[in-house]
């Protein structure tokens, strides 16, 4: 894990137990909900045309066009260990900030923001293994759904 | 290891040592040419002074050490106490070197084991060396005694004084380099002997104390009635300041009153006069360096993005102002065409300037080479004087950052190859002193860089008969090659003529290297060379990385960018024109067989293609090779703003950025250095 990384995980990962709150964007992949900070996330877009980039791993989709910034868009599925599903018109990219670079996720949709009190993260549970476990920095319930926080700088290190 | 500083003052100081170092080398060389110069010694002296006080803020004691050591011989310098000459130069590059470890050191955090030690040995033999030859001419302490080291305008406060019955002392401390705020006890010493006398000088100054611009040393002049005894107690009394001397200033003779010598006031005028010079070029120059800001470059890169957005929202702006007008035809329909185009103009016009705000004068680079050109021509035994032109040529600073190496290793080359020794010279029937001149010019879009020595010359023979040793060519191929073919050797991968491997030489960088480094550039290089009378190399560059001509192709059902600058010609090939040599497809234009590489396989894209009669291929250029490159269509030519694909999707071969179309879309730009450099070889 890079230091940056180290850093924002552990950021958002403080204090489990304590009353303090943590504010996130959840979307959905594969009929599970998945959140994020949402300082990490810069804005969601409609999924637009992607320019394939040659020579690249599967997972980068390739790359679009944000306001005249060329910004690459990774399939989220994909780099989450998810079977890759056909492109849909209800998909989108969410655009995530992080310190080192700008990245578009394609989600399969965005349900909403909500607030979480910390008392409501678990550590992730012990059963989830393998190359998709370093990825989770918890999990939050609320109102009886359960939402898989994904630890960002981590799913966007490159390092596959 | 750490410094107790922000990040943005570590950046600061981290620029301004680049700045004071690299004029520090150019000083010491002109000055070595000059052999003496007021200005540029009092110049070189005001750096190695700023740096000093610099890192002993930043709280580096070893940078803080040797720069001291530095100051101390350039005071002598300064003195007239030493005369400049190659061994002090040499000294004082090597001095230079270890600064640029040390700035390294200071940038990434990581100590770096340098040995000081034999430098500062030099530095202190150069000081006691300067001393000796002083003792002859009449020591140190006694030209500080007369006050000969002063200002006439000083002198005349200090001989006032002694007139006037008081002790005029000239005292020197040092404060503590650990000390947190020495700018604080440089004023107390200040005030304390103020209560005692009058302070006559002081260095630095009393406005410069306040404005905290202190180094560890401080010199004051005071005029007192007090005893020596009682002054050196006042002076000892502040904490973290220790008087290091101490001497009571002694006029030769009594002062000359004004009125009495005829010279006198002329000379006071022309003193007053080029202080006022002084001060006016002091204040012009203050008043210019407040006109300029620095600015990140990553500012300016955002600046061009933005204006990129512009750029691509002034295109639907004039689409959406065309259709409304044909609905409408209305006021409000020509009221926005109109102020369409003029945001369209706008938009142009702050594309250039910012353009213009990346360009910076090949000065900055070019500056760099005369330090390297003196010591490689001492260590070659060789006479050498490097002349420089064209040094205000404008490029962009993305450009001057690669193009440096290459420049450095033709060079080098010309040194090593080009220039003969000064005995053989003669024999020639030339001047002794060999001539490199390095020139940058402009021409139509380009910049040419052009490095020529007037030297042996590129011996045809030799080089073949090395290539052919080395086995980079046949010998059936070395009898059909032009002299034009031959050069082109120098180029190949694995190639050096060089006899006897020299420190220079022996770095394993080549001028294939050379060569692909300019090439990523989108240059291109070229070499003219006689017998006898030298060799030149031309770089021609393009003015700024950022926005290039393009060939626009379509493959894949994707646009790419072609570089214009490497596309030699288009043309049309039917499938029973291709030929295939050991599993290669060729095709045969104008007599030359050239490799065909047909893109959607090349770059992986749904290699299936259609069965057709006819398709384009583009004819590239890379080097002394040709490529044709095989695409479904062409689409036109075109400028257009090169973006990176960013520091997440990395380097990636065959492809070196990507570009905004009018439409919004994205395409993406072929590095055919990259792309072809696994293809025919």
């Amino acid at each position: 894990m890079t230091a940056s990384a180290i850093a924002a995980s552990t950021e958002t990962a403080a204090q489990p137990g304590s009353g303090q709150e943590r504010e996130l964007v959840v979307f959905l992949l594969g009929g599970e909900l998945y959140g994020v900070a949402i300082k990490q996330v810069r804005e969601i877009i409609p999924l637009q045309a992607i320019t394939r980039v040659p020579q690249t791993p599967e997972f980068i989709l390739g790359v679009i066009n944000l306001r005249g910034r060329v910004i690459p868009v990774i399939d989220l599925r994909s780099r989450l260990g998810l079977p890759v599903m056909e492109r849909n018109p209800k998909q989108k990219i969410a655009v995530a900030d992080l310190e080192q670079y700008t990245v578009g996720m394609l989600v399969d949709g965005v349900s909403e923001v909500l607030q979480v009190k910390e008392d409501q993260v678990e550590p992730p549970p012990s059963n989830l293994i393998g190359a998709d476990s370093e990825h989770v920095i918890g999990v939050a319930k609320h109102q009886g759904r359960l939402i898989i926080l994904l630890d960002l700088p981590n799913v966007l290190s490159r390092r596959d | 290891m750490g410094f107790e500083i922000t990040a943005d003052d570590l950046k600061v100081f981290l620029e301004e040592a680049d700045e004071q170092i690299q004029l520090l080398e150019e000083d010491i060389l002109k000055l070595e040419q000059a052999g003496d110069d007021e200005q540029l010694l009092q110049g070189i002296f005001r750096a190695a002074h700023t740096l000093k006080g610099s890192s002993a803020t930043l709280g580096h004691q070893r940078m803080a050490d040797l720069t001291h050591k530095m100051e101390n011989v350039l005071d002598k310098l300064r003195k007239r106490q030493l005369a400049i000459n190659s061994h002090i130069v040499n000294v004082m590059f090597k001095c230079l070197d270890i600064l640029r470890i040390l700035k390294e050191e200071i940038a990434t955090g990581q100590a770096k084991d340098i040995d000081m030690y034999g430098v500062l040995d030099d530095l202190q033999g150069i000081v006691a060396e300067g001393g000796g030859a002083q003792m002859a001419a009449g020591s140190e302490p006694e030209i500080q005694a007369r006050g000969q080291d002063l200002d006439p305008l000083i002198l005349g406060l200090v001989s006032a004084s002694i007139a006037g019955g008081k002790k005029v002392y000239d005292l020197r401390f040092n404060i503590d380099s650990t000390s947190a705020m020495p700018s604080v006890r440089a004023f107390q010493v200040l005030l304390s002997l103020g209560d005692a006398g009058e302070v006559v000088f002081s260095q630095p100054s009393q406005s410069e104390i306040e404005e905290e611009k202190v180094g560890l040393d401080v010199r004051i002049l005071l005029a007192t009635l007090e005893e020596a005894q009682a002054v050196k107690e006042i002076a000892s009394s502040v904490s973290e300041v220790f008087l290091s001397g101490m001497r009571e200033i002694q006029l030769p003779a009594a002062p000359v009153e004004p009125e009495l010598s005829p010279e006198r006031p002329e000379a006071v005028g022309q003193t007053a006069a080029a202080s006022a010079a002084k001060a006016a070029a002091a204040a012009s120059a203050a008043k210019k360096s407040s006109r300029t800001v620095r600015v990140d470059v990553e500012v300016l890169d955002n600046l061009m993005n933005l204006v990129g957005e512009l750029v691509i929202d002034r295109g639907r702006l004039t689409q959406i102002a065309g259709t409304l007008s044909q609905q409408d035809g209305g006021d409000l329909a020509q009221d926005l065409s109109r102020t369409s185009s003029h945001i369209g103009r706008v938009t142009t016009d702050l594309q250039e300037e910012i353009m213009r705000a990346r360009m910076q004068p090949v000065d900055n680079l070019f500056k760099k080479f005369p330090r390297m050109i003196r010591d490689l021509a001492q260590s070659f035994n060789k006479e050498i004087d490097l002349i420089i032109r064209g040094e205000e040529t404008e490029l962009d600073r993305s450009v001057i950052e690669e193009i440096g190496d290459p420049l450095m290793h033709l060079l080098r080359n010309a040194i090593d190859h080009g220039i003969e020794y000064p005995a053989e010279r003669r024999a020639a029937g030339k001047s002794q002193r060999g001539q490199v001149l390095l020139e940058a010019s402009h021409e139509e879009n380009s910049i040419v860089i052009t490095v020529r020595d007037d030297g042996q010359g590129i011996n045809f023979h030799k080089l073949k008969a090395k290539a052919l040793e080395k086995g980079l060519i046949s010998e059936e191929h070395s009898r059909r090659m032009d002299e034009h073919d031959v050069l082109n050797l120098i180029f190949a991968p694995g190639f050096s003529t060089v006899d006897k491997v020299s420190e220079i030489s022996g770095r394993g960088v080549g001028m294939d290297v050379v060569r692909s480094n300019i090439e990523r550039l989108n240059g291109s290089i070229e070499i003219n060379t006689e017998a006898g009378k030298g060799t030149e190399f031309r770089i021609k560059l393009p003015l700024t990385l950022a926005i290039i001509q393009a060939l626009l192709v379509d493959f894949a059902g994707n646009t790419f960018c072609i570089p214009l600058t490497s596309v030699l010609e288009t043309i049309h090939v039917t499938p029973s024109e291709i030929n295939t040599i050991k599993n290669t497809e060729v095709i045969v234009v104008r007599g030359r067989v050239l490799p065909l590489i047909r893109m959607r396989r090349e770059f992986g894209l749904e290699a299936e293609e259609k069965k057709r009669d006819r398709f384009p291929v583009v004819i590239v250029t890379l080097g002394p090779r040709q490529y044709g490159l095989a695409v479904d269509s062409l689409v036109g030519e075109q400028e257009v703003v090169i973006k990176s694909l960013g520091k997440f999707i990395g380097e990636v071969a065959g492809i070196s950025g990507a570009t905004i179309l009018g439409d919004g879309s994205i395409s993406l730009i072929i590095d055919l250095p990259s792309l072809l450099e696994n293809i025919g070889k």
